[in-house]
């Protein structure tokens, strides 16, 4: 018996009144584990039943510890009658299963009936006895860690990442036609949400094993989703990162996470931040198209695009030899993994990882967006037992995927997600990520030579290096605008780029980014079967080259040149598909300034038409002029201030180069210089296009005070203060079924979109100044003429003029410090490299400056100003000088820079870790934060407990009484939140960090006064510490951390 | 393109202070984003009408699933559902247990009763209050009426504990309580000048005077019923007036006391002993519910619009009830100096505080 559960009941509050006649409730509690059952005494009339019971134990073998969920239902007990049940609790031990997470589960409980909502609530607490059971064939993954957030956790240091993990299992559906059923409602909804609980168990123990054969420890960027298939099944599939986890030692080892929100540099032994980039242009074509197929389901591949760069130029200098060694490399690096007869195989096929932002200099080159989507007919008759079929319709799907990354030169994907629209018996299988190029020494366990290191990261230019194209210019597999890099001038770089994943912190960006997107409806005839696929098949490609010019379009009209988090998701319904791209724009400084957008007409004889043309134009580039003002893109030539000015350097730099490039390679500088040639051209010549151009312009941008993007952090916003708010938002608009043309439908679509954000900004005018981050948008089409948008998002609140301020004072302090720190700091990497990594030779200071730079929670804006620096430093070749500018650039990123600084180097870890616990229990109990980033602007995480994922089904029969669809749904999303906070909180943990809402299903018959609503949300549970609780220690630790250098350093390697 | 559905849901629930005034105020949707609207928020936040009526409409919804709970402000506290700083939540009670002057006036010293919420039309008209607004008030009433009726200790305490108030809320609460525990008229035209301070201030004076409560703090009702022994001895004072020989010396010790000292001197010694009659019947009378209901009337019938009418300044009042109490003590024939000291002590009180226009 590998483990022994125990369970206490101890008390109930807040319970419904069930005897009407006494106002009161005799109330006791069924304890369920698996096939085991025990009761509570019954505790006559209260609604405040103090059971405090025995523990109540069950011995379980550890596979059902991680697929079962515990049980706990509250009844009223009726001397004459059935009992009646209040409501019920799942609770999942999975937390308790590995030893670094929740020792223990204890706290109240929302006691939930799907039927009526919260009912009071129960205090239970929970523990785990595990044994020790190594000799047996292991069907259980015990210790495997999962974590939702798409980078390497805060505690972490990532040792390998391994590569994608992916699983699915599939069982009938308890409920498939949720309006006319036989058993009760309540019943027939709680198997529902038992099996899923069963299935999610199941499906992350199954992972967990493929973890463990790959010889890693977590899963990092864990997805797990349901396929509603109805009459054909329920799949539950997930994929994953599996990684080689250390925990950093100490816990106040990490630094503050308050501007950064990706990774942990200290400890790594990596030179350059993490870079990711792909390009795309306005008219990219179709790069492959895998033709139809017939198989014995029915299945439609689609072709696909690959956004990637046009135009031709002559290859970079050291470029192409170079690339096709590190390229051959990796490739190698990866195959000899997946060929190891131990490891799993499947990870040889795929190269994937869902991470979107990654350790430092694990990302080399990014070859673009690739996306593959396939349409399918459901099958009829199901089999649970096995899972096959839709196993080789996504391994299909995924072969596509690595097919188009290979032709883009790149051996990896990243930023990698996987998901479906299904309408009755149709499916649209899509994935999508980021082609990219990346950096052996994580995938393998030490065994890269390390010269090749060495050239690598000489030949990268820190801040621009993912913008470098990953492909051979001379055979590329497309036609691509390429010019050279604006930042190193060394490297070709494409024009614009779109990718998947977050910005990488040390990109250089100017001004601030913005959310864009574009959004596309397209009419289709109602069919079945074969002739519907085929109809959806049909359209998807024309959809997704408009959804592209859209965001081409979008993006230049925002002065900008390239995107993250890109996420295109189609959905389809039964007589339309709607499509909706969201993605961060932002304008990185090492790609060309973007042209602006031309109208051309196609009959340019009539002067009016002219007229309205050139109105048109006017309008077109007025917004663009706004745009850079409102986004603060400063063309590079106009500042002076060097320091102090938030993007300084690519002014100066630029026209350095400009310069020089004019003398060794004009042609291409001079073309880009001005854009007109590769100006966007709109031809509108028909009313479609000039829809087009009226959507263009009807995106209002926010408020002002206000930003907003999708990505983790946003460009340009780095002094975060503390104040954050999730939310979710949904929309449901009922059309007009009379003369629906594709216009018509595009505006409502529009409209209700754009209105949606109108709302949240108005809503959370209280905040400003202030940041939607992470705005996550989900469209659903749950019934004919009814759309339904989703809204995930947390506004954060900033400091408008804190980052002006603090940059002066700094610099002064800074500087000051810095002379005295950098000897020391000069030492200290050659230890840290020699203990930690002997394999992985590299040159010391710059790498360590770099990564303590990236560690100390620069934003990515302020931290690419000290990354222009080492390319201008280098001119004045003046080590000392370019030290200091980075040591002010630390300073300058965030307010407690000496701990900063202390903090990126071990010593200071060595010395905060004789520092005993952490103040955890200052944070105030109660309060438990809910973030889809990963981070908690102004605190640091100190632990991760575990993964959430709970999904909820409510339903209700008396929708008018409830307040109608809004009401219901609205009473069902906070109690979902309180579901979830309570359950953090009963773990010891104040926050969710990377909190998604991955499911909201929402059915409603008015006729009938029903409505049902199925929401599945996760998220990782942590404990987190403000940084004001431990301003006042560390700050003290700072003053002493100069002096016992070396011992630190022993003491954390 | 019609909204089916339009919900917005906070981690931590957004509460609009001036949504939450409207919809307390008993304004529809429509009417509360007409008032939005008329407030100017339009133009300060370049948001369109219809972001208004979402935003208004979301409001509404969580303040009306909020209502519940505020119906027993622990509840708040406690509930898991809404996450909500504990500060708002002291607002959200604070204020929804705020009543209006106008409308408490109207219901003050009435029975909390069905009939009385039938009247709430009425008064509604009358005050210009909406009825949603109105019921609100009366429930809430009602509701703390309910709960601290029956129970011991201190009646402010009580209501500050069972519903979180704060303590100038609460003081007000035990007036009302008070107030429609014994009944008192305050609904008659020569009333009318009074205000609800007027009447809580003599309410707390006789809650801690005249109460049970006041003498022992062990029985149940302490705080919500007279003392009826106390008020039974009350009949003993009848001998000050009765009495010829002692009013007359009362008078007399009085008048030498004031002589010079009040500027309606010749008045008072005119009217001395209608004034005191006055006062002493009042005592005397309290042993019925129905002379205690018209105490105030009785009050500024028997003394306020006397002075009033010979335009007594405040002063003189304040010295004349001075004088008046205290000379009791050297009246040597009277043996009622403790029971006379609880019952003119809160009246004197009470009767500065209601000698105003």
């Amino acid at each position: 018996m590998p483990g022994k559960l125990k369970v206490k009941i101890v008390a109930g509050r807040h319970l419904p009144v069930m005897d009407r006649a006494s106002d009161l409730t005799d109330a006791f509690v069924e304890v369920k584990f698996g096939n085991t059952t025990f009761k509570t005494d019954v505790y006559l009339k209260s609604l405040n039943p103090q059971w405090n019971s025995e523990w109540f134990k069950f011995e379980v073998d550890d596979e059902d510890l991680q697929d079962e969920p515990l049980q706990i239902t509250v009844l009223d007990h009726d001397t004459y009658s059935a009992n009646d049940a209040i409501g019920k609790v799942y609770i999942d031990i999975d937390p308790l299963l590995y030893s670094e997470a929740a020792t223990v589960i204890s706290g109240w409980f929302p006691i939930y009936d799907t039927i009526h909502g919260i009912r009071g609530e129960i205090n239970v607490i929970v523990k785990v006895d595990l044994f020790n059971d190594l000799n047996r064939f292991r069907q259980s993954s015990c210790g495997v860690k999962f974590f939702c957030t798409t980078s390497i956790p805060k505690c972490y240091r990532a040792v390998i990442i391994h590569g994608f993990v992916e699983e699915l299992v599939v069982n009938e559906d308890p409920e498939y036609q949720w309006i006319d059923r036989i058993r009760t409602p309540r019943a027939s909804n709680e198997a529902r949400q038992r099996l899923i609980s069963l299935m999610s168990g199941e499906l992350q123990r199954k992972i967990g094993l493929k973890v463990l054969e790959m010889r890693g420890n977590a899963v990092v960027g864990y997805l797990q989703c349901f396929d509603l298939e109805g009459e054909s099944g329920l799949v539950v599939r997930a994929i994953g990162t599996a990684c080689t986890l250390d925990k950093l030692s100490s816990p106040a080892a990490f630094l503050p996470a308050c501007n950064s929100p990706c990774k942990e540099m200290k400890e790594s032994p990596l030179v350059h931040p993490p870079s990711h980039g792909c390009r795309s242009t306005q008219n990219s074509p179709i790069h492959t198209a895998t033709g139809s197929r017939l198989t014995q389901n029915f299945s439609v591949s689609v072709p696909t695009l690959i956004y990637t760069g046009m135009g031709s130029g002559s290859a970079g200098k050291e470029g192409g030899p170079f690339k096709a060694l590190l390229r051959q490399q990796t490739q190698s690096a990866l195959e000899q993994r997946g060929g190891s007869p131990h490891r799993f195989c499947k990870r040889r096929e795929f190269p994937f990882f869902t991470l979107t932002a990654f350790p430092p200099g694990f990302l080399v080159h990014v070859g673009g967006v690739v996306s593959a989507r396939s349409v399918k007919l459901l099958d009829r008759i199901h089999n649970p037992d096995e899972p096959e079929t839709r196993d080789a319709w996504w391994a299909e799907i995924r072969q596509e995927i690595k097919s188009h990354a290979k032709a883009l030169g790149c051996h990896a994907v990243v930023g990698y997600s996987e998901s479906t629209s299904i309408c009755e018996e149709v499916c649209i299988l899509s994935a999508s990520g980021t082609a990219a190029v990346l950096n052996p020494r994580f995938l393998q366990d030490g065994t890269v030579e390390g010269c090749l290191e060495q050239r690598l990261e000489e030949n990268l230019p820190v801040g621009c290096g993912f913008c470098h194209i990953p492909y051979d210019e001379l055979n590329m597999p497309f036609p691509a605008h390429l010019t050279y890099c604006y930042n190193c001038r060394k490297q070709k770089v494409p024009d614009v780029l779109f990718t998947t994943i977050d910005l990488p912190t040390d990109a250089t960006v100017i001004g601030k980014g913005c959310l864009i997107q574009a959004r596309l409806c397209r009419l289709k005839k109602k069919a079945q079967a074969e002739a519907n696929a085929t109809a959806i098949s049909n359209l998807l490609p024309f959809m997704e080259y408009e959804v592209h010019t859209q965001l081409m379009n979008k993006l230049k009209l925002k002065g900008m040149n390239a995107l993250f988090g890109l996420r295109i998701q189609i959905t389809v319904g039964e007589n339309m598909l709607m499509g909706l791209a969201s993605a961060t724009g932002v304008y990185l400084a090492a790609l060309p300034t973007p042209g602006g957008i031309q109208i051309a007409g196609k009959t340019p004889n009539d002067s009016s038409y002219e007229q309205h043309i050139s109105h048109m134009q006017k309008k077109i580039n007025d917004t663009i002029a706004k745009n850079k003002e409102l986004y603060e893109i400063n063309p590079p030539e106009t500042s002076e201030e060097v320091i102090g000015s938030p993007i300084p350097e690519p002014r100066q730099r630029s026209r350095l180069l400009r310069s020089q490039s004019e003398s060794s390679d004009e042609v291409i500088e001079l073309d880009l210089s001005h854009g007109k040639k590769d100006a966007f051209v709109l031809e509108i010549d028909d009313t479609d296009a000039m829809e087009d151009v009226h959507s263009l312009l009807t995106d209002v941008p926010p408020p002002s005070g206000f930003y907003s993007c999708n990505t983790e952090i946003m460009p340009g916003i780095n002094n975060w203060t503390s104040e954050i708010q999730m939310f979710t938002s949904v929309r449901v608009i009922r059309l007009s079924s009379l003369n629906l043309t594709n216009q018509a439908l595009n505006k409502n679509f529009n409209d209700l979109c754009e209105n949606l954000l109108k709302s949240l900004y108005f809503k959370l005018r209280s905040m400003i100044p202030c940041c939607l981050c992470h705005v996550n948008f989900t469209v659903s089409l749950p019934e004919d003429e009814l759309i339904q948008v989703t809204v995930t998002a947390v506004a954060i609140t900033f400091d408008k003029n804190q980052a002006l301020q603090t940059t002066k004072t700094h610099i002064e302090k800074s500087l000051q410090r810095a002379s005295t720190d950098n000897e020391e700091l000069l030492q200290f990497p050659l230890e840290l490299c020699s203990d930690s990594l002997p394999s992985h030779p590299f040159p010391p200071a710059k790498e360590h400056l770099e990564s303590a730079s990236s560690n100390s929670g620069i934003p990515a804006a302020q931290r690419a100003t000290s990354v222009d620096y080492s390319s201008f430093a280098d001119r004045c070749s003046s080590w000392i000088e370019l030290i200091k500018l980075k040591a002010q650039t630390i300073r300058r990123g965030s307010i407690k820079t000496t701990v900063t600084v202390e903090k990126a180097s071990p010593m200071g870890e060595g010395n905060f870790r004789n520092r005993s616990a952490p103040p955890c229990a200052n944070s105030t109990v109660g309060v438990v934060k809910m973030t889809p980033l990963s981070f908690i602007p102004g605190a640091k995480i100190t632990k991760y407990l575990g993964i959430i994922n709970m999904f909820f089904i409510r339903e209700t029969t008396s929708l008018r009484e409830e307040g109608g669809v809004s009401g219901f749904l609205h009473a069902f999303i906070a109690e979902v939140f309180a579901m979830v906070r309570a359950h953090v909180a009963a773990l010891g943990g104040n926050a969710v960090v990377s909190y998604i809402m991955k499911q909201c299903v929402f059915m409603e018959n008015p006729n009938k006064n029903q409505a049902q609503c199925l929401i599945n949300v996760s998220g990782d549970a942590v404990v987190f510490v403000r940084e004001s609780d431990l301003e006042v220690a560390s700050t003290q630790q700072a003053a002493a951390t100069c002096q016992p250098l070396c011992t630190g350093g022993e003491v954390t390697t | 393109m019609t909204s089916e559905l339009d919900i917005f849901v906070g981690n931590t629930t957004l509460i609009d202070e001036d949504v939450y005034r409207l919809w307390l105020d008993g304004y529809s949707v429509s009417d509360a984003v007409a008032l939005r609207v008329r407030s100017g928020i339009l133009e300060q936040t370049g948001a369109t009408a219809a972001v208004l009526q979402s935003d208004t409409m979301d409001h509404y919804r969580t303040f009306h699933m909020l209502e519940r709970l505020l119906h027993a402000p622990p509840k708040l506290l406690h509930q898991l559902i809404f996450q909500i700083p504990p500060s708002r939540q002291a607002l959200l009670i604070e204020r929804y247990y705020a009543f209006d002057e106008a409308f408490v006036r109207e219901v003050l010293g009435k029975k909390l009763s069905k009939g009385t919420k039938k009247d709430l039309d009425d008064i509604s008209t009358k005050t210009g209050i909406t009825l949603k607004s109105c019921r609100r008030q009366f429930d809430n009433f009602k509701r703390v009426f309910k709960v601290v009726e029956e129970m011991r200790g201190s009646l402010v305490d009580n209501i500050q504990q069972h519903f979180l108030l704060s303590d100038r809320l609460s003081r007000d609460y035990a007036a009302i309580v008070f107030f429609a525990n014994n009944r008192f008229e305050t609904g008659k035209k020569k009333l009318q000048y009074l205000s609800f301070g007027d009447f809580a201030f003599c309410a707390e004076l006789m809650i801690q005077n005249w109460t049970l409560g006041a003498v022992d703090s062990q029985v149940d009702d302490m705080d919500v019923d007279l003392d009826k022994e106390f008020l039974q001895d009350l009949k003993e004072l009848k001998v000050l007036v009765a009495d010829k020989d002692l009013l007359d010396l009362h008078k007399s010790v009085v008048c030498t006391a004031l002589r010079g000292k009040l500027s309606v001197f010749s008045e008072m010694e005119a009217n001395f002993k209608n004034l005191s009659r006055g006062l002493v019947n009042v005592a005397a009378k309290l042993i019925h519910n129905k002379d205690v209901r018209d105490l105030f009337v009785d009050l500024v019938e028997k003394f306020v619009e006397p002075c009033r009418s010979d335009h007594w300044p405040l002063s003189d009042v304040r010295l004349f009830l001075n004088q008046y109490s205290a000379s009791v003590h050297s009246l040597d024939g009277f043996r009622h100096q403790a029971l006379w000291d609880r019952y003119m002590g809160t009246l004197r009180g009470c009767l500065l505080r209601l000698y105003h226009d």
